[in-house]
Order: C-alpha cells, then sequence, then structure tokens
C-alpha cells in the first residue's frame, strides 16, 4: 500500500499537464481561426459573408455567402442598407431599392432593435435581490427604489435596503395581487432589466412553480400585475429589453427550446421559427430592420470542429422568408492538428455544464497518438525486461504510458517513476 | 505525549499567530470601514446591486493575508525542523510514525481553521450590518475557496521543506500553484459558481496530505542523515 501513496499526486499532475499542455501547444503552434460573419442582404435579397482575418496581417474580406464574388467595404455596405444607413447617406449612396427610407432615416434606427442570448445568461447563478422600479416616476428619470424584492415560499418579499427590514405591508400587497391572479407560491424566479440606464421600466416577469408568468410592475406607488397566458410553455428563462418601439417586451425560452417574443397590448406569444435550438449550447441573435426580422443563431460542432451560423429570416408577420445554415472550419492549421494528433492523446477542457458550473471534459481523443503511446508502452516493458528489471514494480508506470501518453512521461520523469533502477523502491 | 507535542508545535507558531491575528483584525476594520463609506456615499440599493450586479467588492486583502499566513505558519513550524534536523528526533518519539506524522499535519489545520472561523465569522458579522443575508451567502461563496486555497498553501509549504528532492520539490510547488491558479480563477467567475471546486480542491488537499506521508519515507528509509 506505502508505495502506491505517490501515484494520486502523480495522477493529479497528469491531468493537470493534460489541461496545460494543450493550451501551450495551442499558444506555440496553432493559427487564429478567421471569424465569419452571415448577414442578409434586402438588396439582392440573399445571404452574404464577411470574414475578418486574425494574425499579424488583420483585414476583412467581405464577399457573397460561398465566396465567388467578392466585394469592397462600400458595396458590401450598400448591400445592408439598415445596418450602414448613416454611411451611405452621408456619402449618397443608399440603395435606390429603399429610397423611401432615405427620406426620412429616423424610421431605420426606430425599427432597430437587437435581442441576444447566449447560454451563460441562463445557466449564470445570481444573487436573487431585485430592485422593482416606479415605472411612471415623477421626474424624467428612472430611479432605483428603496427596498428590493425576494422570491420565497412565501411569495415576493420586499427588503428595505437601508435598515433590512421587511416591509410587511408591500409584500402583503403584492402578495394578494398575484394569488388573485392565480400564482402559485413559491415564486421560483425574476426576470427583469435592473438598471437605470434604460429608456423606460418595464418592471419584472414572475415565474411561479406551476410555470405561470407574470408581468409585475410598479405604477404610481400601486401594483400592476397580469398574468401571462403561456398557455403550457414550461419557461426555462426570459429575457426583458425595454425598446422604445414597443412591439414585444422581451423573449421567452422554454424548456423545449423554443424562443417566443412577449408582444405589447394583450402579452401574445409569437413562436419564432427556429429549429434545433438548444439554450444550453447556442446563441440566439434577433434583429429587427423596417423590412423583416433576422434570427441567427450560433453554435460550435465540436464532432466536425466546425462553427455552424443559421441564419432565418422572416417578413413582419415572423413567416419564414429564407433560411440558410453557413458552417467554417475552426482548423487552426495543418502543423498544430499534426503536433496535436500524434503528440496528445486527448486534452481537459473546461466547459460550462447545464447547471452553469464549470466543469472539465475529456476532449480531441486521438487515435493516432494512444497507438504511438501504446507501441512506446510496450517498447518500455521488453527494455524493462531485457534490463532484468522487475517488471512488478514497473507495471503501473507503462499502464499511465499507454493510457495517457505525454502528460504520464513527463510527471514520471519529475517524480523518478519512469524507469527505477535494480535496488531502487 | 501527544499534549507535549501540541505545545511544542503551538511554542514554534504561536508568535506568527498572534502577528497574523493583528494583521487580519486590521484587514476586518479595512472591510467594515470601506463598507460603512460605501453605506455613506451611495444609498443602499444602489450599494447592494453593485455586489449584485456589477460583482463589485474587494477581498483582496483578505485573500493575501489568509494565503500569506498560510505559508508564514508553514514556515514557523517545518524550518526549524529541518535546519536543525529535529525532525528525525520526532520521528524517534515512542509513537508509530503514522500517528505521529498525523498529528503533525493535523496540528497545522487546526490553527489555520480556528484563525478562517474567527475571519469567518467577523466577516459574516460585518456584512450582516450592512447587507440582506442573500449578500453574505454570495461573498461568502468566494471567500471560502481562499480558505481551501490556503490550506493548500499550507501544505505546499510543509512538503517544500520536508522534500529532500529538488525536483519534486519543484513539482510538488508547480502543481500547487496551477491547481490554485485555475481553482482561484474559477471561483471568482461570479457568485456560486465554485462549488463543485470546493470538493476537488478538497480532494487535492486529501491527496497532498497523502503526499506528506510518502515525503517523510525519504527520512524514515534514512535517505536524509
Amino acid at each position: 500500500m506505502k508505495k502506491f501513496r505517490i501515484y494520486p499526486i502523480i495522477i493529479l499532475a497528469m491531468l493537470l499537464i493534460a489541461f496545460l499542455l494543450p493550451r501551450f501547444f495551442k499558444d506555440t503552434f496553432a493559427k487564429p481561426v478567421d471569424r465569419h460573419s452571415i448577414y442578409y442582404s434586402p438588396i439582392d435579397e440573399s445571404f452574404i459573408r464577411m470574414v475578418s482575418k486574425k494574425g499579424l496581417h488583420k483585414k476583412q474580406e467581405y464577399s457573397n455567402l460561398n465566396g465567388s464574388i467578392t466585394y469592397n467595404l462600400e458595396k458590401h455596405k450598400s448591400k445592408l442598407p439598415f445596418i450602414y444607413y448613416s454611411d451611405l447617406l452621408k456619402i449618397n449612396i443608399f440603395p435606390e431599392k429603399f429610397m423611401a427610407f432615405a427620406q426620412n432615416p429616423i424610421t431605420i434606427r426606430k425599427e432597430k432593435s437587437y435581442l441576444k442570448i447566449k447560454p451563460e445568461m441562463i445557466s449564470t447563478n445570481i444573487v436573487k435581490l431585485f430592485p422593482l422600479m416606479e415605472s411612471q416616476p415623477k421626474y424624467s428619470s428612472l430611479e432605483l427604489p428603496k427596498d428590493l424584492f425576494r422570491l420565497d415560499k412565501k411569495g415576493m418579499t420586499f427588503l428595505i435596503s437601508e435598515s433590512k427590514s421587511i416591509d410587511e405591508e408591500k409584500s402583503k400587497l403584492y402578495n394578494e395581487k398575484l394569488k388573485e391572479k392565480g400564482a402559485v407560491f413559491p415564486l421560483i424566479d425574476a426576470f427583469g432589466n435592473p438598471s437605470t440606464r434604460k429608456p423606460f421600466d418595464e418592471g419584472y416577469f414572475i415565474l411561479d412553480s406551476k410555470y405561470n408568468v407574470f408581468h409585475i410592475k410598479q405604477v404610481k406607488n400601486k401594483a400592476s400585475i397580469n398574468k401571462i397566458n403561456t398557455d403550457g410553455i414550461k419557461t426555462k428563462f426570459i429575457l426583458m429589453k425595454e425598446n422604445n418601439r414597443k412591439e414585444y417586451y422581451g423573449a421567452i425560452v422554454d424548456k423545449d427550446n423554443n424562443i417566443y417574443l412577449i408582444m405589447y397590448g394583450d402579452y401574445e406569444l409569437v413562436k419564432l421559427p427556429i429549429k434545433n435550438f438548444n439554450y444550453k449550447e447556442k446563441t440566439f441573435r434577433f434583429m429587427t430592420t423596417p423590412i423583416n426580422r433576422v434570427i441567427t443563431i450560433e453554435s460550435i460542432d465540436k464532432v466536425n470542429n466546425e462553427k455552424v451560423i443559421e441564419t432565418i429570416v422572416t417578413n413582419l408577420d415572423y413567416e419564414l422568408i429564407k433560411e440558410n445554415i453557413y458552417k467554417y472550419s475552426l482548423s487552426r492549421g495543418e502543423t498544430y492538428e499534426i503536433v496535436k494528433s500524434v503528440l496528445l492523446p486527448f486534452k481537459i477542457s473546461l466547459i460550462k455544464d447545464k447547471n452553469g458550473l464549470f466543469s472539465f471534459e475529456i476532449r480531441d481523443i486521438s487515435k493516432n497518438s494512444f497507438i504511438i503511446y501504446a507501441l512506446l508502452a510496450l517498447c518500455l516493458l521488453i527494455y524493462v525486461k531485457l534490463s532484468n528489471r522487475k517488471i512488478k514494480t514497473h507495471i503501473i508506470p507503462i499502464i499511465l504510458i499507454a493510457s495517457t501518453g505525454i502528460y504520464a512521461i513527463i510527471v514520471l520523469i519529475l517524480f523518478n517513476k519512469l524507469l527505477t533502477n535494480k535496488g531502487q523502491k | 505525549m501527544i499534549s507535549s507535542i501540541i505545545y511544542k508545535e503551538f511554542l514554534k507558531s504561536y508568535k506568527i499567530v498572534l502577528l497574523f491575528f493583528v494583521v487580519i483584525a486590521w484587514a476586518l476594520f479595512d472591510t467594515y470601514t470601506d463598507n460603512k463609506n460605501i453605506m455613506y456615499s451611495m444609498d443602499a440599493t444602489s450599494a447592494i446591486l453593485n455586489i449584485t450586479q456589477m460583482g463589485r467588492f474587494d477581498y483582496n486583502n483578505i485573500k493575501y493575508i489568509c494565503i500569506f499566513f498560510s505559508i508564514a505558519l508553514g514556515v514557523s513550524q517545518f524550518y526549524p525542523e529541518v535546519t536543525n534536523a529535529r525532525i528525525r528526533l520526532f520521528l524517534h518519539l515512542p509513537m508509530s510514525h503514522f500517528k505521529l506524522i498525523t498529528i503533525l499535519v493535523f496540528i497545522g489545520l487546526f490553527f489555520l481553521s480556528s484563525v478562517f472561523i474567527v475571519i469567518g465569522y467577523f466577516y459574516s458579522l460585518i456584512l450582516n450590518s450592512f447587507y440582506p443575508i442573500e449578500i453574505y451567502e454570495a461573498i461568502y461563496s468566494r471567500l471560502f475557496p481562499l480558505f481551501l486555497a490556503s490550506i493548500l498553501c499550507y501544505i505546499t509549504t510543509m512538503i517544500v521543506f520536508l522534500e529532500p528532492n529538488l525536483v519534486k520539490k519543484i513539482a510538488y510547488v508547480l502543481i500547487s500553484y496551477f491547481v490554485l491558479d485555475i481553482y482561484l480563477i474559477l471561483s471568482q467567475k461570479g457568485y456560486f459558481v465554485s462549488y463543485i471546486y470546493d470538493y476537488t480542491i478538497l480532494a487535492i488537499i486529501a491527496i497532498y496530505i497523502l503526499s506528506v506521508y510518502e515525503v517523510f519515507t525519504s527520512y524514515t528509509k534514512g535517505y536524509i542523515k
């Protein structure tokens, strides 16, 4: 038993090197990966591409989707009139097709809005104390309230920030109103935008334990609570974004990976025409222009080492017009790939798991490397036998080399356990 | 016998413990006045949201003090043992080596834990006097990893003094450094993110404690004269 005491630290060191060495190799041999962006051009009603070249000679390349026709910057901008309208108007090349908008560029600006939902926004744990602002303040700017609310089995509890005492009256008022609207306690989560740097305040969306969603606001010191007809949707996350357009409050992501916009007025939920979305892994972007809506879903295909960009264009009624799936390789150059596949049997990477916690994952398992190290281990075994050393004392190092390759070799050398001398224990 | 060993270790380290108690008291007072000033200079809701939304809370004084304290405690306990070769005498006490080494390791851990309990207690008093319980829980989820990191630093210091082989000594320090580097970066990324890592670091501390027994074999095998 005593002679095995050293192996836990050896295994720990191996795991650490399996985490650090691939990073060192990446920094030394890997080429930076170019970044591709896909846009929808309403001018020729097709998708266009921008490639941001990384490395010492950084530059942008603009082209059609497959790269067969390249554009200069001016041409690229002219194909995206609702993104670069101010530049196009300044140099008088706003496209004829949408000249009506050129007369009144404020319309374009007013119609622009943007939503982004990243996996970490959903999975990150936050401190659950929320400020419910006065939505119709006396003065022009929004102000933070003197209290914060928490959610618990009693419903909403308002804490006075300075004294930390509970505002029983206010808590009772909101909880009674929530019960009236059919809320089932305990309340699970609150989704809002706790910042005063926004054009106006729309309060919070509150999720109860039966997946009911309530819109809660403080209007002139009174509670305004409305139940949203979610029709059985199991809400996972709500992104609230106050925007002057006042078309939608934000977006709901449900547990079945659907995304709905919560519309102003009667809180109608509009399901977006997306397929194969996964809130744990994919990033969702949504952009409005005066003539269409563009949805972009980005993810990484780990098996093929590719970035996948899915672009969906809808009309103003959220009906699908066009969609495209674009993939590009995330390969970091031939040298790096060869070195990686020969020397590194696997690598340990950090990932965020489904609960938002960081965890380690074994990735990039290389068959070539395993074969090389298995042969090396076999050679070592033969050498041990030929040099009349005890096989019994070398069997664990040999197994470690066969299973973890270079990581084991480095650590066994450091701890003087690769080849023990005759008589050494 | 055990009480004599505890007394011997106490005599070696009480000055360092007292010195750090003064430094820790100053750091806690500094944390108290900082938070008091924040509560005076901005309204309470903004102060709370600064911590919950922006993650603005200064742990640095406590972070470095905990790590320095653990290293200083390790040095005060093991430097005299090694320089005067007293460790060989210690191992000749009429007790099993396993018991002797266990007592040695756990006396240091007891000193460290006592100091961390005091820090944790006063920290909770300070935070609870200004903020709701949620803030204390959030900040403690970042403070606790610092305590665990300090324990690993202490055991690494112990191994540095006891391990006779220079290459192994460097290997232990590097492993500890990289583990702590990754652990401290991850545990400070937002709130409540580190519990899975706390268990991992506890397992690593256990591995290091096991290595202490391994390191002592250098003495028992007579490699060190």
